[in-house]
């Protein structure tokens, strides 16, 4: 076990760097476009409000006030998020093809290694779980950051006290990576594991059969969309519950992963070629 | 341990994050939909078994059906339970959903049961059919006590290429099950001087289960254009939407396109408003004497078996109505006794008590909800009530029904 666990540390020790400048870059970026959005509505603010007073007739009237929610409806807040998910997607290929590409064959290294070699499998899974669960862990205390912001530059007589919880669940793009619920959470992460499993099986298919491997990772890869596509189709035409359907799909997701698993297991053992 | 530096500075700063996240987030949604039912008049055992169907704006997901105490019953539910959320929108479905959980798969139209002491019966059209030649219609009926399920199908010819259809009635009488169907034909009708009219056609199908045949498909009435008139149709909500019904009742409105004002602008104006009955035991259409312009800001309707009840609420009176449904004589009315500056938010009859929700309208939607719960016999206001919030204006409440 400690053999995985130090493999798994030296996988993530691999991306620090590159995590460290995407956490930066999400700071960096997502503060900028807030404070910018503060100064611009505070100049705006009595003019604004003055228009949008105007109601119409048989409502009531009710005061303009700043919201954060929209203060983060803007370029500066998306794109390090949008840069953020591209790079660990990115990395899912990287992790493992890095290994055979750099200088030295690094693969050849981790292969002789004393040890499982599905440990260095799921080391690899793991390290791109962890990142992703980091960048969004780290994305919810920005929010709390860009709110103390919003707090300290908006007069309190200006502004709306949405509260971060409320911020993330009236935005769809947040509500994706941060769920609404607990469970919901779970489920969509493990979802997530199962994608980065399956897809770790494609490339290792790659690496041992070469040309033939890419064109079998391909079919691999649409046979197994085809089979959840297929089965959500037939269960819907079934008549059953929303949960009914949901728990089909979570059970042959989990199916899929595990054979995944078998087979990149099978492959790490007895096809894998440096 | 510091060699594993890495590995534990992002798994500790992951697990706490996401436990203070979820932590708050729990805490938060439990008390997101709750409100205090505050007291002004009457019995508080009229409010006990009412239960609240609506949402919290600024919280997405946070759907609530909360009871007169402001319990939440969706905070213990579970991701899985929460996906099945359309079946707690609608009393009737909600009730049925309850209670013939496995029955119920599938089944989200109101209007498609019937039940009585032995029986649930459910319709359910092809919904996958568009401009398709044949319309497919599964009939279940459950056996209440066996809980054994018996299912027919049945292929009906579609000869106008209707693009939509939707069950609107389900009775079963003498082993056949009639089922009034409204079809959305492709073609639209031309109406007057602009544009074109959505073209509905009411159908009534019987469905023999013994013969395992559909007996007649009957055009009861459709929307048609006459003199540049049109006519359109209205389904009347029954009290008792599942339970045997003589009548199947609809508002016939016919609109001209009339000039507004000096400009150029057209309005479409009611020029006759009228009940269409339809007798399932003489199998034939009726109408009565009532002229419903007489009445042009009525808000609610319901039918029961012999009765039409029509709740009138404006910004002049607020009261509510009883008539016979053949004859049209007005059997009961009675005052409803809730301030005339207060807007009718929904209101819902059952049990002959008729419960009223009231809301002021604000920028951000309805709010300062109050409750009001009458007699319709007596006219009796039999509990008053108005929604303590907290100042959370973000509420919306959607559906008010009795958990029984």
């Amino acid at each position: 076990m400690i053999q995985f666990i130090r493999l798994l540390n030296f996988e993530l020790s691999r991306f620090s760097k590159i995590f460290l400048g995407l956490i930066s870059l999400v700071f960096v970026s997502q503060a900028g476009g807030m404070i910018s959005y503060c100064y611009k509505h505070l100049n705006n603010l009595k003019t604004t409000s003055d228009s949008v007073k105007s109601t119409a007739p048989g409502m009531t009237p009710t005061e303009y006030k700043l919201d954060i929610i929209y203060g983060i409806s803007n370029f500066f807040f998306y794109a390090p998020i949008a840069v953020g998910v591209t790079v660990i997607t990115l990395y899912i290929f990287f992790i493992w093809y890095r290994d055979w590409f750099s200088k030295n064959t690094f693969i050849y290294r981790l292969l002789m290694l004393p040890m499982k070699r599905s440990y260095l499998f799921f080391a690899k899974a793991l390290t791109i779980l962890l990142y992703t669960l980091g960048l969004v862990a780290f994305q919810i205390i920005n929010l709390h950051f860009l709110k103390f912001i919003f707090d300290s530059l908006i007069p309190e007589a200006e502004r709306r006290t949405t509260g971060v919880i409320d911020l993330i669940n009236t935005n769809v793009y947040l509500r994706m990576i941060i769920p609404s619920t607990l469970d919901a959470f779970v489920i969509y992460y493990f979802i997530g594991f199962c994608i980065v499993i399956a897809l770790f099986t494609a490339i290792l298919i790659e690496r041992s059969y070469r040309l033939k491997g890419f064109f079998g990772a391909i079919v691999y890869c649409v046979i197994l969309i085809a089979s959840v596509i297929v089965t959500i189709i037939f269960s819907d035409g079934a008549m059953l519950f929303p949960s009914d359907i949901m728990v089909i799909v979570i059970i042959l997701i989990s199916l899929l992963a595990t054979a995944s698993f078998f087979l990149s297991n099978y492959l790490l053992n007895k096809k894998i070629t440096v | 341990m510091k060699k594993l530096k890495t590995l534990l500075i992002i798994c500790i700063s992951i697990v706490l994050v996401f436990t203070i996240y979820y932590g708050t987030l729990i805490s938060k949604v439990s008390s997101a939909a709750q409100f205090e039912l505050e007291q002004i008049s009457g019995d508080k055992s009229e409010v006990e078994d009412l239960l609240f169907y609506g949402s919290n704006q600024t919280i997405f997901n946070s759907e609530f059906i909360v009871n007169a105490k402001g319990e939440n019953l969706f905070n213990s539910m579970s991701y899985f339970e929460k996906l099945n959320s359309r079946y707690y929108i609608d009393n009737n479905i909600f009730l049925l959903y309850k209670e013939h959980r496995n029955f119920m798969r599938g089944k989200t139209n109101r209007n498609s049961f019937y039940e009585d002491q032995k029986e649930l019966v459910s319709v359910v059209s092809d919904p996958r059919y568009f401009d398709k030649e044949n319309i497919e219609f599964t009939i279940e009926i459950l056996n209440k006590k066996s809980e054994n399920k018996e299912q027919y199908t049945f292929s009906l010819k579609n000869d106008k290429q209707s693009n939509y259809i939707d069950i609107i009635d389900v009775q079963k009488r003498d082993g056949k099950v009639y089922t009034m169907i409204q079809k959305h034909e492709v073609q639209m009708l031309e109406y007057a001087e602009i544009g074109f009219f959505d073209n509905f056609d009411y159908f009534l199908v019987t469905f023999d289960i013994e013969k395992n045949s559909i007996d007649i498909e009957e055009k009861l009435f459709d929307s048609t254009v006459v003199n540049k008139k049109i006519s359109t149709y209205m389904k009347v909500d029954e009290l008792n939407l599942n339970a045997a019904s003589r009548y199947f009742i609809m508002v016939k409105t016919t609109m001209e396109r009339v000039k507004e004002g000096q400009g150029d602008g057209l309005i479409d104006k009611d020029v006759a408003k009228e009940f269409v009955i339809y007798d399932y035991e003489n199998k034939k259409l009726l109408s009565n004497s009532i002229d419903l312009m007489k009445y042009p800001n009525y808000n609610t309707m319901y039918y029961s078996e012999n009765e039409i009840f029509i709740q009138i609420a404006s910004g002049t009176e607020h009261k509510f109505i009883i008539l016979d449904t053949i004859s049209g004589k007005i059997m009961n009315e009675v005052d409803l006794n809730i301030p005339l500056e207060s807007n009718l938010h929904l209101s819902n009859l059952e049990d002959h008590k008729l419960f009223t929700l009231t809301s002021k309208m604000k920028e951000t939607g309805p709010s300062d909800y109050e409750l009001f719960v009458t007699d319709i016999i007596t006219g009796k206001q039999l509990y008053h009530g108005k929604f303590n919030t907290e100042g959370n204006n973000n509420m919306m409440i959607n559906r008010v029904f009795l958990q029984k």
